[in-house]
């Protein structure tokens, strides 16, 4: 990763401490003008690693800096240009969209209801229906709509496409390829849905059991991981330091590799498939057992 | 002032449903006490005095009025009490997400101040309105400086039961912590009632009153002098202890507003 940008976000050594889990040393960056998708299974920390980076929880270690500034000292000069998306709403439901305007006009220095009531013809969303009475997608249609009205510079996304059917999430995904249009805008999006941040992220981290995998650009990561399929004879003639993990069945092996260029010149003759970023997310995760079912 | 506004308008909206039935409930005691006032004075319970002498018909008169006053200036209270918002904004994770926002806990705990002094205003204001109104009917002299003082003792007794379950709420990140406020509520006024009981059975002037007011036959004329007593003793305290419970609420609240996720 590029560390001479400026970056959106900075997370150094965090570590968080719970009964029975710890965030331990998370470190990565987001680049300015870039959106990156934070990959990880339920329970693997990213909702974790989310709140600690907007102070809704203190991590017990570690540096944070959004947009430059750092996130306990700043907080108020961070959230006035920052917006976040969590999975639900949480707005009452008693409200409609022109009373959040109202509330969100206030709350803003930088609201802009032009911006606002764009986002809700584009999205079809009525004005005066209580939010109550919102489908799911509408929900968060309407979240997202507050979140890039008062030109925030820096969206945190925790899981917010999730339960979506994939019209929406389509559309909500195209929003986002607007907004870093400028490259004034960065995103960091959390998701356990790979296939909406290989569409549209810069990069991607991984994280499991409250540790980073591997952060890097997304083509990166594809280009340098693979499945090699083989059979057991020719598994057997693989270095266990050469792949990540191994998933067997009767007939053969499927290996993940980190480095393609290196094991197709190591075990020519062997097919390398390319992997998709929730097989990688799978592999990884399996990569204390080495080898899996 | 533009980001208060907005958190109060916030507020109004979400309380306003609460405010409406509180007042549809104060109202509705208030105008059955008029009637039944009016009817002492000039309808069928008039009637009924008639036969059964002055004497008994004065102390009917007053045991209405007592209660017809202050036991509505008690449900006046209901308006500056906890009005529903701290526990929906747990419910709807409004209070996770207005961490991300740019409002400090000093704009949020102020919003709950300004509601706490409206509220003790408005009650204030429609006890004394309600205390006019019941002695205008009844006949019965509105004393000023007396009733002032009866109706601060309620608020103050109103607020000091809230005091702790608002606590919690401020505290309360979850729905789990925020169940603890409706446990002490339920038991914060019998626990009060107990602790003023035992005070008094161990104070020499007020422990005579017990036999009276836990006896088979509550007689009004002693239930009136233990009132009398309470306010000649506590009536002047009750304004300052409101002042004090509000600047420490809104301190309390503050702190425990700052409080993060864990």
């Amino acid at each position: 990763m590029n560390d001479s940008c400026e970056n959106a976000i900075e997370i150094k050594g965090v570590t968080k401490k719970y009964d029975g889990f710890t965030l331990k040393n998370i470190s990565f960056n987001v680049p300015k003008g870039s959106i990156m998708g934070f990959i990880g299974q339920n329970g693997a920390g990213k909702t974790t690693t989310i709140r600690s980076l907007l102070n809704l929880v203190k991590i017990d270690e570690g540096e944070i800096k959004l947009l430059g500034l750092d996130h306990i000292r700043s907080e108020r000069a961070i959230k006035e240009r920052i917006a976040v998306v969590f999975d639900e709403l949480p707005f009452h439901d008693i409200f409609n969209a022109n009373q959040m305007s109202r509330i969100f006009s206030g709350i803003y220095m930088n609201w802009d209801n032009e911006t606002y009531t764009n986002y809700l013809d584009r999205f079809q969303l009525p004005r005066k229906k209580k939010i109550g009475q919102f489908s799911k997608g509408m929900k968060m249609k309407l979240q997202i709509a507050c979140a890039l009205s008062h030109n925030a510079e820096l969206l945190v996304m925790d899981e917010a496409t999730t339960g979506l059917d994939p019209v929406v999430r389509n559309e909500i995904l195209d929003i986002f390829l607007e907004y870093l249009q400028d490259e004034k805008h960065s995103i960091l999006m959390s998701s356990h849905i790979t296939g909406d941040l290989e569409k549209i992220a810069d990069s991607v981290t991984f994280i499991d059991r409250g540790q980073i995998l591997l952060s890097g650009y997304k083509d990166d990561v594809l280009e340098s991981h693979g499945i090699l399929k083989c059979s057991r004879r020719d598994y057997k003639d693989i270095d266990p330091a050469d792949f990540v993990s191994a998933r067997l069945n009767d007939y053969g092996a499927e290996v993940m590799i980190s480095d393609k260029a290196a094991i197709s010149r190591k075990y020519s003759g062997l097919i390398i498939d390319r992997a998709a970023l929730d097989e990688i997310m799978v592999y990884y995760v399996n990569r204390s057992k080495k080898e899996w079912r | 002032m533009k980001k208060i506004g907005a958190l109060v308008y916030r507020e109004l909206l979400i309380s306003k449903k609460f405010y409406i039935t509180s007042f549809l409930i104060v109202f509705c005691f208030s105008v059955f006490g008029y009637l039944v006032l009016m009817s002492m004075e000039f309808g069928n319970i008039a009637k009924m005095f008639e036969e059964v002498g002055e004497e008994s018909a004065a102390v009917s008169k007053n045991s209405a009025y007592y209660i017809f006053n202050y036991f509505a200036a008690f449900i006046w209270c209901m308006l500056f009490s906890e009005n529903g918002t701290s526990a929906a904004d747990i419910k709807t994770k409004w209070r996770l997400y207005g961490f991300t926002l740019p409002v400090t806990e000093k704009e949020n705990a102020l919003v709950k101040l300004i509601f706490n002094v409206s509220g003790i205003i408005l009650s204030f204001l429609g006890a004394i309105s309600n205390g006019l109104i019941i002695s205008a009917i009844s006949g019965i002299r509105f004393d000023l400086e007396q009733n002032v003082k009866i109706y601060f003792l309620i608020i103050l007794f109103w607020m000091f039961s809230n005091f702790f379950s608002s606590v919690v709420l401020s505290w309360a990140r979850t729905q789990k912590e925020a169940g603890l406020s409706v446990i002490l509520q339920i038991f914060i006024l019998p626990l009060t009632a107990a602790v003023c009981y035992f005070l008094m059975k161990g104070s020499k002037e007020f422990s005579p009153y017990l036999s009276i007011i836990s006896g088979e036959k509550i007689e009004f004329n002693a239930l009136k002098e233990l009132g009398e007593k309470i306010l000649e003793r506590f009536g002047g305290f009750a304004l300052p202890c409101i002042l004090l419970l509000i600047v420490i609420s809104y301190f309390v609240n503050l702190r425990m507003m700052k409080r993060r996720y864990k």
